[in-house]
């Protein structure tokens, strides 16, 4: 059970992360611990880190250091690029497919 | 920052160095970032190391990715990396550092012995004996007759010596700037 679920993680986690990033700038940080609310997507800085890298090399995001509060150091921020809109949007319709087709199975 | 959590940074950095340099500076600022932001909270250094995990692994995380993207690419080029590091690593910290310097020396001295000799006879000429200029051998050591002699041979000797050092040192960083252009190309 516990390998099915680290490979749905695994499997979904650039779009959970691509859809958190969509709706507002983020930073890494911030993106684990807004996934850290939720058991099934909890995911690691070793994991979270990594991606958005390669989605930062791939074009999908852009990234910048900004000052933060009094306090706080240096964040990085990163934005969705138009590149990286039209990616999520096919993994929304590609995922809005497959549970679609899950569904009828299990209501066969 | 805490020295438990900026050795931390320093083992990540270590193992990155397959990545170009900015790059891992980067990548170790970003994780000096959520340190500073997580002991802001309230954590420990313990607790925020225990929460990154090891930093091999997570150095590795960052490497692997690299590689998973594109293995063909990916592969060879950490090949070429540690290919350039163990060339230049020896050769370039070590032997080119040594062998020029000892060709200089050996330049110099060249240049200065004939003259001390030269010094040294006048002097003698003239009267006088000049105690700091000496041709001495092991137990031997020569009058000031013999020691302009010996010098005016010794002199050309060395200075040859040192330019064909000098020469092997220059053709051997020919090389090496060659051999590193071979595996920049074999990468792409």
């Amino acid at each position: 059970m516990e390998e099915w679920k680290s490979q749905i993680k695994r499997g979904t986690l650039a779009f959970c992360v691509l859809l958190m990033i969509a709706r507002r700038e983020r930073y890494g940080y911030e993106i684990i611990s807004e996934l850290e609310k939720r058991p099934s997507l909890t995911a690691r800085e070793s994991t979270v880190y990594p991606l958005l890298r390669r989605l930062l090399k791939e074009g999908h995001l852009s990234s910048s250091w900004r000052d933060s509060a009094q306090g706080l150091p240096p964040r990085k921020y990163y934005a969705i690029t138009d590149s990286g809109r039209a990616y999520l949007e096919a993994m929304s319709g590609e995922w809005d497919r497959l549970v679609r087709e899950i569904d009828e199975i299990r209501e066969e | 920052m805490d020295k438990v959590l900026s050795s931390y940074l320093d083992q990540v950095d270590r193992r990155l160095r397959p990545l170009p340099a900015a790059e891992r500076a980067d990548i170790v600022q970003e994780i000096r970032s959520e340190m500073l932001e997580l002991e802001a909270g309230g954590l420990t250094p313990e607790q925020i190391c225990g929460r990154l995990g090891e930093p091999k692994g997570l150095a590795a995380a960052y490497l692997g990715d690299a590689i998973a993207k594109n293995p063909g690419f990916s592969w060879s080029r950490l090949g070429a990396v540690a290919a350039f590091y163990s060339i230049s690593g020896a050769v370039g910290m070590f032997v080119l550092p040594s062998t020029s310097v000892l060709a200089a020396g050996l330049m110099f001295s060249g240049i200065i012995s004939p003259l001390a000799g030269i010094l040294k006879y006048a002097a003698a000429l003239a009267g006088f004996d000049l105690p700091f200029i000496m041709f001495q051998f092991g137990a031997y050591t020569a009058s000031p007759a013999m020691a302009l002699l010996l010098s005016l041979i010794a002199g050309p000797l060395l200075f040859c010596a040192g330019r064909g050092l000098w020469r092997l040192t220059v053709r051997l960083v020919q090389k090496i700037g060659q051999h590193y252009r071979d595996l920049q190309t074999r990468a792409l």
